[in-house]
């Protein structure tokens, strides 16, 4: 058991080491909690509490100390080849040891579906599903904290809360938890029973989720008024930046005649590369908040359109033509058209579909990927949730 | 009555952070369990539950939290502002003038309308 929490620790250390989904606190504060439950078990085999506190400190030192070498690229594989040498090292000979084990990685992070496969493969599908699903299915299906805790997230996400708000939320849980597994196991339930009591008492998926949805203001803003979110607020946003660097582009001309040319291809690139980055910025937005695509498709289309009308309108205003004291990206908005004609409207506006696809690529990408996963077996596939 | 009492039930266990996060900072976890040790395990909860009230009652300026470290780990802990010693105040006022109206109600009285 300690050489199993051990080759953990060490994994642990490597993965957060190199992972990059958790904030640095987070990562700290699973170390945190990794190094109380080691003293813990120091204790528990008869050290007094400054000798526990030191020898798991020890431990921790000298897995960091390995952890530091080599780049982060090595570091990953190293853990992960470590990942698959501790899956395949010795076989659990009971049927206690497997879900203790199992029960071990899980609360590293690891997700119930990779290490369920790797076990199946060691020790045949038949005997793995007749050992341990046969034998307890339930207490086996209540093992899968982790994919209850991801799917508690998405739950709540797509119901419209912000990113941070359930974050915290599931962090609490999750720390409640561990504390309820400490408790039920000092009161004398073995391992996984202990496991199934603390999530009982933490209470269910459904009521989890009700309990932080049904409360008044729950909803992040962007969720309540998606149209102010992803059309209105970007498309006014787009507009003022705009007019800002149109204003302050002519302001400097009139001082630095000289700079006519630097000043024009600054108003150009704004007016190309603002929609495209706020474009790509929503798309984030929307990817993170599970939002469903109508909104966000309007308010990159809107964007698209600003821009493309923005960059037109831009190249006929120039300081060539207009000179420094144009009167600005928001009259010329409005009343080029009118002067230049359609057909040149018209070819200004033949910029905005391809910002609009410049955008879309990213959206789609972002999109496709948040609900693919990789084919079952694929080696590289040890995510660390926790 | 003399006023109106949507929340008479639903903030219960907003009452109960609030009289609780009076005496000192807690954790989410020593909530819980002093919750369960007062009311002798008469009010069991899922006590995932407590995080969305001690969220919302922080969002609303009655608690504050910050990290703290117990008993080696990190946890979140709040405590009671002013402003919500001043809202469980409030709050346990209107609670005192129903739960007697109630009473009086349930025995039979006729002093209902004094809530």
């Amino acid at each position: 058991m300690s050489a199993l929490l051990d080759d953990l620790r060490d994994l642990f250390v490597r993965n957060h080491l190199a992972g990059a989904r958790d904030s640095t606190i987070a990562r700290l504060t699973n170390l945190g909690n990794l190094l109380a439950d080691d003293i813990e078990m120091e204790q528990a085999a008869g050290y007094r509490l400054g000798e526990a506190q030191a020898r798991a400190l020890a431990r921790l030192r000298e897995t960091f100390g390995l952890a530091a070498t080599g780049g982060l690229a090595k570091r990953y594989r190293r853990g992960i080849a470590r990942y698959r040498e501790i899956l395949s090292g010795s076989v659990p000979d009971t049927l206690e040891a497997m879900v203790e084990r199992c029960e071990c990685l899980l609360r590293a992070g690891i997700p119930p579906r990779e290490f369920g496969r790797h076990m199946a493969r060691l020790i045949g599908e038949e005997e793995f599903a007749g050992g341990i699903r046969g034998a307890d299915r339930r207490a086996f299906a209540r093992l899968g904290g982790a994919d209850a805790m991801s799917e508690l997230g998405e739950r709540l996400l797509r119901a419209g809360l912000a990113p941070a708000r359930v974050r915290r939320y599931l962090d609490e849980l999750k720390e409640h938890l561990a504390d309820l597994i400490v408790e039920e196991q000092r009161a004398g339930s073995a391992g996984l029973e202990a496991t199934a009591r603390a999530q009982a008492r933490l209470g269910g998926l459904d009521m989890l989720a009700s309990a932080m949805t049904g409360r008044h203001g729950a909803r992040s803003w962007s969720a309540r008024a998606p149209w102010a979110a992803y059309f209105a607020v970007p498309t006014l946003t787009l507009i003022a930046l705009i007019a800002g660097v149109v204003g302050a582009t002519n302001a400097a001309a009139q001082h630095w005649p000289g700079s006519l040319r630097l000043l024009d291809t600054m108003r150009q690139c704004t007016a190309s590369l603002l929609p495209l980055f706020l474009g790509w910025y929503l798309s984030w937005v929307a990817i993170r908040q599970r939002m469903r695509p109508l909104w966000p498709l309007i308010g990159m289309i809107a964007i698209s359109m600003i821009g493309g009308t923005a960059e037109a309108i831009l190249s006929w205003t120039d300081f060539g033509s207009h000179g420094p004291g144009a009167s600005g990206f928001a009259t010329s908005l409005l009343l080029e058209p009118a002067q230049s004609g359609w057909d040149n409207w018209q070819s200004g506006i033949e910029y905005a579909p391809l910002q609009l696809l410049y955008m879309l690529n990213l959206y789609l990408i972002c999109l496709w990927g948040r609900n693919w996963q990789w084919p079952s077996g694929h080696p590289d596939r040890a995510r660390f949730s926790y | 009555m003399g006023e109106r009492n949507p929340s008479f039930l639903t903030d219960v266990p907003e009452r109960l952070v609030l009289r609780i996060l009076r005496e000192h900072e807690m954790c989410g976890y020593e909530l819980v369990q002093t919750i369960r040790d007062r009311t002798d395990a008469g009010i069991a909860l899922g006590e995932g539950a407590v995080y969305p009230v001690l969220h919302a009652l922080e969002r609303q300026g009655a608690l504050t939290s910050r990290r703290l470290n117990i008993g080696g780990r990190s946890r979140v802990c709040y405590a009671i502002t002013a402003s919500g010693t001043r809202r469980l105040a409030d709050r346990t006022g209107t609670w005192s003038r129903l739960t007697s109206a109630i009473l009086d109600f349930v025995a039979g009285g006729t002093n209902v309308g004094a809530a």
